[in-house]
């Protein structure tokens, strides 16, 4: 992990404090440079069309998607995209506070591509995009 | 009196009052299976006078469905007589005058007499067993009353799994932020701001680890059980073998039992015996050579199990605070940890329905003993889980 990714990671989360210590958590690690964020997880698809329009590839778009959130939380986040005909093959690695089996399987059920616990450690993330085919080959070693 | 001969008047007399005491129905019949004798009993019992019975075969007292039945089995009964307990419970039924059936247990006795060989049966009527099963219902409705209570009690654990899961989030920014401090600010501050944010961090490590304790204790009540057989020496051993290797420089002599197996929850039985025996390397880190010994005493009441050490030991006028969660006997300096090893101890020895308690003495070691799944002496036991 000598240099960041090309790719550009969405954190999709309620809170701004876990927005900021992730920011600078996978920055100062070098996992990403480019990190968008998102509070409201049902304009998650409106964001992805603002990243489209300031000419960001979407095959380099990277989704990081908590659970817990008001009103749609992430499960429903992640079934709204994985119906979206442009943006469903976005890899999406599903964040939540809780280590429940249960919700593991349901975010894998739903087709999440990952699923890391908060708060993380740095190699747990980027174990997680290793486990992602089509992230892996973006990440500089 | 038909077919018994009796000596004195006085001894009929005494004979005769003594069946009519009798509360069970007391019917005599002879070799053809004709009613001879019945008692006052039997009037009460199948609403027949004695008269109308005499004389008569003895299957007017049997259900009409097994009449043919209990013909042959009467033929076999004087083919090889001798004393036996007929039945009990719902499968024996006899028939009143009026038709109607209820259960009985039937007691056989045989005897001669100079007109021929004589069957005694004794018959109880069971339909008061309706008030056992009253008793029954009770206990059925203390049962369900109970299972409110443990519903309840999973309300509460759900109630405070959630609780520590939410503390979770603001402690993750007590945390972090308190990091971004020490990165970013740390060269900025004097040694007093240096240390505040170093207690600062320390504390919400501390408690990301107590809510950790808290989460894991709350899962162990909300899990289900899988009870198999459970080679507890085994166990011991391999965690015994992982103690070793975490503590290299502690002089450890072992004593473990062989053969102890147990039925219960693997995996629950193991993070009992974990917590156990890190206990017992724990306290017993201070002495030159800690002595630790895994066995188990019988007793008419089944087998208890025991962990002993012979190291710190504990008052045992705060015994009963132990097994509390977050309760400590030390302080953290001589012996770390957040105390949940034996609150997580007894919620599983608990729901194994089995007790689990402690001696000790200070400077002198601790024994913890705890059996598993034990019937109470009397009447029926059991553990809601929680």
């Amino acid at each position: 992990m000598t240099k960041p990714s090309e790719l550009t990671l969405v954190m999709v989360d309620d809170n701004a404090d876990e927005i900021f210590l992730t920011r600078r958590q996978v920055r100062q690690d070098g996992i990403v440079n480019n990190f968008v964020s998102e509070r409201k997880p049902e304009r998650l698809i409106e964001a992805l069309g603002e990243l489209s329009k300031a000419g960001i590839d979407k095959n380099k778009v990277l989704i990081l998607l908590d659970i817990n959130m008001p009103r749609a939380n992430g499960f429903e986040a992640l079934g709204v995209l994985r119906a979206h005909p442009q943006y469903k093959d976005i890899p999406v690695i599903m964040l939540s506070a809780s280590d429940d089996e249960a919700d593991m399987f349901e975010a894998f059920d739903l087709g999440a591509n990952g699923y890391v616990v908060k708060p993380f450690k740095s190699d747990e993330f980027f174990a997680a995009l290793s486990n992602i085919p089509s992230v892996k080959h973006q990440l500089v070693q | 009196m038909i077919g018994i001969a009796t000596n004195t008047a006085a001894v009929d007399v005494v004979w005769r009052n003594l069946m009519g005491a009798v509360p069970d129905a007391v019917i005599v019949s002879d070799a053809s299976g004709q009613i001879v004798y019945v008692n006052t009993a039997v009037t009460r019992f199948f609403g027949y006078q004695p008269t109308d019975l005499l004389g008569q075969p003895v299957e007017i007292l049997v259900p009409r469905t097994v009449r043919g039945q209990h013909k042959s089995h009467r033929a076999a009964y004087h083919s090889e007589p001798r004393r036996r307990f007929m039945g009990f419970g719902s499968d024996l039924r006899a028939v009143r005058a009026d038709g109607s059936e209820f259960p009985v247990a039937i007691s056989l006795g045989y005897t001669t007499s100079p007109s021929g060989n004589l069957v005694i049966a004794i018959v109880q009527d069971l339909s008061d067993l309706r008030e056992r099963d009253r008793s029954i219902e009770n206990l059925t409705q203390r049962m369900v009353r109970d299972t409110k209570l443990e519903e309840v009690n999973k309300e509460l654990e759900a109630f405070s799994f959630s609780v520590s899961h939410d503390l979770r989030a603001p402690l993750r920014v007590v945390d972090g932020f308190s990091q971004v401090l020490k990165e970013d600010y740390f060269d900025k501050l004097d040694d007093y701001g240096r240390d505040c944010i170093n207690r600062i961090r320390t504390a919400a490590q501390r408690m990301g680890q107590l809510i950790d304790d808290l989460l894991n204790l709350s899962r162990i009540t909300r899990s289900d059980m899988v009870t198999t057989d459970v080679d507890l020496s085994a166990m011991t051993r391999e965690i015994v073998e992982m103690m070793m290797a975490a503590y290299p420089d502690q002089k450890v002599e072992l004593a473990i039992e062989e053969g102890m197996v147990a039925h219960g929850d693997a995996r629950l039985l193991r993070i009992a015996l974990e917590n156990l025996l890190s206990n017992a390397w724990k306290f017993s880190s201070g002495q030159p050579t800690a002595r630790i010994e895994i066995g188990r005493s019988k007793s008419t009441r089944g087998e208890t199990y025991f962990v002993r050490d012979n190291g710190a030991g504990f008052d045992m006028a705060y015994a009963d605070k132990l097994f509390g969660a977050f309760q400590r006997m030390h302080n953290a300096q001589a012996f770390p940890g957040t105390g949940i090893g034996l609150a997580t101890v007894q919620r599983i020895i608990n729901r194994h329905s089995g007790r689990v308690w402690a001696t000790s003495e200070i400077n002198k070691g601790a024994t913890f003993y705890f059996t598993l799944f034990q019937e109470a002496g009397n009447g029926i036991q059991y553990n809601p889980t929680g």
